[in-house]
């Protein structure tokens, strides 16, 4: 698992390097003009993974290295383990880097003087609670694509597996809707919803709950690649 | 002593393509090199033997134990094996530095002295770009990178496949390094069998999935020949009795026919007008694929 590590980030190192700073911009640029730190959290958290992502199912493909890789003495199961492990650690590293750009941003239009930075960017307005959740939420739509995108990338590669996930998302979505009802009972839910947040430190609860449970379907995610790889023919 | 690979009866089996009863031994000491057409199963045998792939039939022993894909024991067997396959497979993000941290990382044998002089003789920066390599110098890196774990065995597939002569020459020579220890082993799948007439020991062709031959470089090179015939020749070189049924293969072209005899030094002393020229490898296989068995 080690050795997939080590190969992905050598992989996506300068990449990455480059994603930073474009993140900076991106969180400059929507604190100022969208008066919004939120988004700019959520942008970042998002971004990074999913970039860092397929960006490494595509390289996987170039030049053999997949199938370089399985040369070397390791097994198929340490490389999907290993590749998620990757993702996860990239992961908590951009929502740690999406707080820190919070905290520098609020901090920044907080000491300066009154009226001269938006009024979107002050603590006032960006209560830590309000922070993490949304950092939590990112975290938490960025594992569940990653569940549904890496089986599909690890059974058909990223070649095939860029045509099917879009489909499997959109069946997956469409199925939600389908199931939940029509708008009126999800505007209804959301409304519940939005009331029970606001009471107490339900906010950080629900961060922390739904962060357990897309951990507990990344995990399963990982072990039905896992599974899938082992009949990838090359 | 036991063999570095021992393949026996491989069979696998795809849409359209079949291996079968393929046999295949490496010994200690021994290079081995392993030619047949585009298509005629060199890599899937190759994939086979490092467990990339599951056999359908037969099994693939290395170093005398069996290789099950998978499993924790095959980790164990590769780490002892080097690998260089056709193209320079590390990502064209990395640098040439970053082949070593993966090796660290992989091999608990890796020897980092080794890989970074190593790159020093190939003349290879370690700072540099995996895609700004030529083709030759990314071959170097895979090279570097295959020898810096001390394997026992490498692995080649087609790794001299578009490098000029003189870059050609250096791989051998890398090559003939490694098997000075005398207790290694190489099997080299290429389709520049010039290569192999400088540094096989063993040469083994297939075809179509199934193998054609395994024979000492030196039985193809020194004493098989290819008599270069007018058709008359042919019928008292057929006639002669020199060879048992189905020993020479016969091609025939618009200027003559070649027959490939496997003795030339035979055919000759009972032939002495007939022009029995040494054959080479390609020859070899060339007629031993097309040419009619009489």
């Amino acid at each position: 698992m080690k050795t997939m590590i080590v190969a992905d980030f050598s992989t996506m190192r300068s990449a990455l390097l480059q994603l930073v700073g474009i993140c900076l911009i991106i969180a400059v640029f929507m604190g100022v003009v969208a008066d919004t730190v939120v988004g700019a959290i959520a942008a970042i958290t998002a971004m990074l993974p999913f970039m860092f992502l397929f960006s490494l199912a595509a390289t996987d493909e170039q030049n053999g290295w997949e199938r370089f890789r399985l040369t070397m003495p390791i097994t198929r199961r340490q490389v999907v383990f290993g590749r998620y492990a990757s993702l996860a650690l990239l992961t908590v590293a951009a929502a740690l880097f999406g707080l820190l750009l919070a905290a520098v941003i609020i901090g920044v239009a907080t000491a300066l003087p009154a009226g001269t930075a938006p009024a979107g960017l002050t603590a006032e307005a960006n209560p830590p609670a309000l922070i993490i959740g949304a950092t939590a939420g990112t975290v938490v739509v960025i594992a569940v694509g990653s569940s549904v995108a890496l089986p599909l990338i690890t059974r058909f590669g990223m070649t095939r597996g860029a045509r099917i996930v879009p489909l499997v998302v959109v069946l997956v979505m469409s199925a939600a809707i389908g199931f939940i009802g029509d708008g009126a009972a999800i505007d209804s839910a959301l409304a519940g919803l939005v009331q029970w947040l606001d009471t107490g430190n339900n906010y950080l609860l629900l961060a922390v709950a739904m962060l357990l449970v897309v951990a507990a379907i990344y995990i399963a995610s990982a072990f039905l690649s896992a599974k899938l790889y082992e009949g990838r023919e090359f | 002593m036991t063999n570095l690979i021992d393949i026996e009866n491989l069979g696998k089996r795809y849409d359209g393509f079949a291996l079968a009863g393929v046999n295949l031994a490496v010994e200690p000491g021994c290079v081995v090199g392993f030619i047949g057409s585009n298509g005629a199963g060199k890599t899937t045998t190759l994939k086979a033997t490092l467990g990339i792939i599951g056999a359908d039939e037969g099994t693939v022993r290395l170093f005398g134990q069996a290789v099950t894909p998978g499993s924790a024991a095959l980790d164990e067997l590769k780490s002892r094996i080097g690998v260089v396959l056709d193209t320079c497979a590390f990502p064209s993000t990395y640098r040439v530095r970053d082949a070593g941290l993966v090796g660290r990382a992989a091999y608990a044998t890796w020897d980092a002295a080794l890989f970074d002089r190593l790159l020093n003789t190939f003349g290879l920066a370690p700072k540099k770009k995996v895609s700004e390599l030529s083709r030759g110098m990314g071959m170097k890196l895979t090279l570097a990178f295959a020898l810096a774990h001390h394997p026992e065995l490498l692995v080649l597939d087609e790794a001299t496949a578009g490098l000029d002569p003189m870059a050609r020459d250096e791989v051998l020579d890398i090559l003939r390094d490694f098997m000075a220890t005398g207790e290694r082993g190489i099997l080299m799948s290429t389709h520049i069998t010039s290569d192999l007439e400088k540094i096989a020991d063993t040469v083994a062709c297939i075809d179509g999935g199934r193998m054609v031959f395994t024979k000492p470089k030196d039985v193809i090179t020194d004493e098989a020949g290819v008599a270069r015939c007018r058709a008359a020749e042919v019928e008292a070189l057929l006639a002669s009795d020199l060879f048992a049924p189905g020993a020479l293969r016969v091609m025939r072209h618009d200027y003559g026919v070649d027959v490939l005899v496997p003795d030339r030094f035979a055919a000759a002393r009972a032939l002495p007008d007939l022009v029995v020229d040494k054959a080479t490898i390609e020859d070899y296989m060339t007629l031993m694929l097309k040419g009619e068995s009489r």
